[in-house]
């Protein structure tokens, strides 16, 4: 008895690990201080839609040449608020390759602060406040990345 | 009935005694961790202002000291600024514009006859002291090549012996990575005839740490030539190695570093593809970062990261930069003197620069460079 007792517990809390797993992955847990990060950045609350590219640029490899051209393709005519610590060449190139977008600057301290720690450049989606999707710029995701920008 | 009492009071005597162990561990374990005494604290010395237009600060990439020469390399503006840290004189060197077309990390260090060896993702040339190319040494595509030598990082950077003739390189048999565990079967260093172009691998592996476990982007390692000697370090590994240059004679050093609590963890290697995962883990495990040698104090400095935490228990999430930086100052004999606690951490400490007063931390402003020298107190 005892022994059908303890294993119908391990199967429970092994359940419950793979739902942690699964809560983690679809929680968007780094994203959702998005809007506190852009209400300090800008000093005004973001609205309920937006979408932001946060370009990560202390790790190599973050921002490559393939990153900078998918946002060529995919969000030339698109307005998006691009996330860059200073570096005004890379602003410029950001300018020049998607004219509607909207750069902030921030420092790394800030942009760590809030969780917003990415290897890759990302791409988050808000739609009534929340967070819609999130995904890495990077060539094996274009298919995703189309389908949530045009959605 | 006295037996069985007997065997009960020298099993809870042995269980006090066991407990008594186990409270002493745990509580040698704190003072190790917690004792900061050793810690050196630094204190600025003194400062000097170099000025640079907005171009040349936005675009600083790789810095290489030789003496008192500080080689300042801004690849986007195919730009070398060389500042004497003496006299503060700056001279511009504008390069060729074959190497400006060459995109990716540049690096550079000097070679003989004030002429200097600049690399370009993998394509290196050298150059006089005006930005004209004099040779074309190695030219390749780690994009398409299955083996190259490159730089790669910083901190494996190209030397020169001036002595032999030699450049010596970062040798990497699998550019793109593909099989993680297999790093150890290739030499990770050639060796670079510049008269001729002909490399040569030398028989510098990974250390044996790396073929028991997988540590994902806790692969780098920081090298150094120091006469004859090439001294190696490995991000998760507590060894220094050298490697003769006339000899080829080995040898290895512990290192004596009470502020590692402990062993790096390796990374899960089902989660190989998952770039965050693997970044997560670099960020978050201890690491040795960069040695660098001091001609003027005659001592090595070894960076370490202390293990850091991104995001706490109550969802707030943490800046690296308030991560926990110690210099260690090890001696010719690779014996650490003293653990140094860097400046504020608006200073960039990376790479570390040495002046004949103690170690140059530097600040970018939008008119220039300030400089600050630092020592311990």
């Amino acid at each position: 008895m005892y022994s059908i007792q303890f294993s119908a517990l391990l199967v429970a809390a092994v359940f419950l690990l793979f739902g942690c797993e699964n809560t983690y992955k679809n929680n968007y847990k780094r994203e959702k201080n998005i809007r506190k990060f852009l209400e300090e950045i800008t000093k005004e609350p973001p609205s309920k839609n937006f979408d932001v590219i946060i370009i990560p640029s202390s790790f190599c490899g973050a921002c490559t040449s393939e990153t900078l051209d998918i946002i060529r393709d995919e969000f030339f005519s698109e307005k998006v608020i691009v996330i860059l610590e200073a570096n005004s060449l890379l602003s410029e190139k950001i300018k020049s390759i998607a004219p509607h977008s909207t750069i902030v600057t921030a420092e790394s301290k800030t942009i760590e602060k809030y969780g917003l720690v990415f290897v890759k450049t990302r791409y988050i989606k808000c739609r009534n406040s929340n967070i819609e999707c999130s995904l890495e710029i990077i060539e094996e995701n274009i298919p995703q990345l189309t389908a949530c920008i045009s959605k | 009935m006295d037996i069985m009492r007997g065997v009960l009071s020298i099993i809870k005597l042995f269980g006090g005694i066991a407990l008594c162990v186990l409270l002493l561990l745990i509580s040698s374990c704190d003072v190790n961790k917690f004792n900061d005494s050793k810690i050196s604290k630094s204190v600025i010395i003194d400062s000097f202002f170099v000025p640079f237009d907005s171009m040349e600060i936005n675009s600083i990439d790789f810095i290489h000291q030789s003496s008192n020469r500080l080689y300042i390399c801004h690849p986007e503006i195919s730009r070398v600024t060389m500042v004497d840290i003496n006299t503060l004189e700056k001279k511009t060197i504008q390069l060729d514009s074959t190497i400006g077309k060459c995109y990716g990390l540049m690096m550079l260090c000097e070679a003989s006859d004030n002429n200097l060896l600049i690399e370009v993702s993998g394509n290196v040339f050298l150059i006089d002291s005006t930005g004209k190319i004099l040779k074309t040494i190695i030219r390749s595509d780690w994009e398409t090549d299955p083996k190259c030598y490159m730089s790669h990082i910083f901190e494996t950077a190209l030397h020169f012996d001036k002595q032999n003739g030699y450049m010596y390189i970062r040798a990497i048999y699998d550019t793109v990575f593909k099989d993680p565990l297999a790093i150890t079967q290739y030499p990770i260093e050639g060796k670079c005839n510049i008269a001729d172009s002909q490399i040569q691998d030398l028989d510098i592996y990974y250390p044996n740490i790396y073929k028991r476990n997988y540590f994902g982007f806790l692969k780098n390692y920081s090298r150094t030539l120091v006469d004859s000697t090439l001294v190696y370090s490995f991000n998760a590994d507590n060894y220094l190695y050298t490697y003769n240059i006339y000899t080829g004679q080995k040898e290895n050093y512990k290192i004596d570093n009470p502020y590692r609590y402990r062993e790096v963890k390796p990374a899960n290697i089902k989660k190989k593809s998952n770039s965050q995962y693997l970044y997560d883990h670099f960020s978050e495990e201890p690491r040795y970062h960069w040695l660098l040698y001091d001609h003027f104090s005659k001592n090595y400095y070894l960076t370490y990261f202390n293990e850091f935490k991104i995001e706490n228990e109550d969802g707030t999430y943490n800046s690296l930069a308030d991560r926990q930086i110690i210099i260690l100052e090890i001696d010719s004999n690779f014996k650490t003197k003293r653990f140094i606690e860097p400046p504020q951490n608006h200073i960039k400490i990376f790479p570390l620069i040495f002046g004949t007063k103690g170690i140059i931390g530097r600040e970018h402003l939008p008119q220039g460079i300030k400089f600050y020298v630092f020592n311990s107190i």
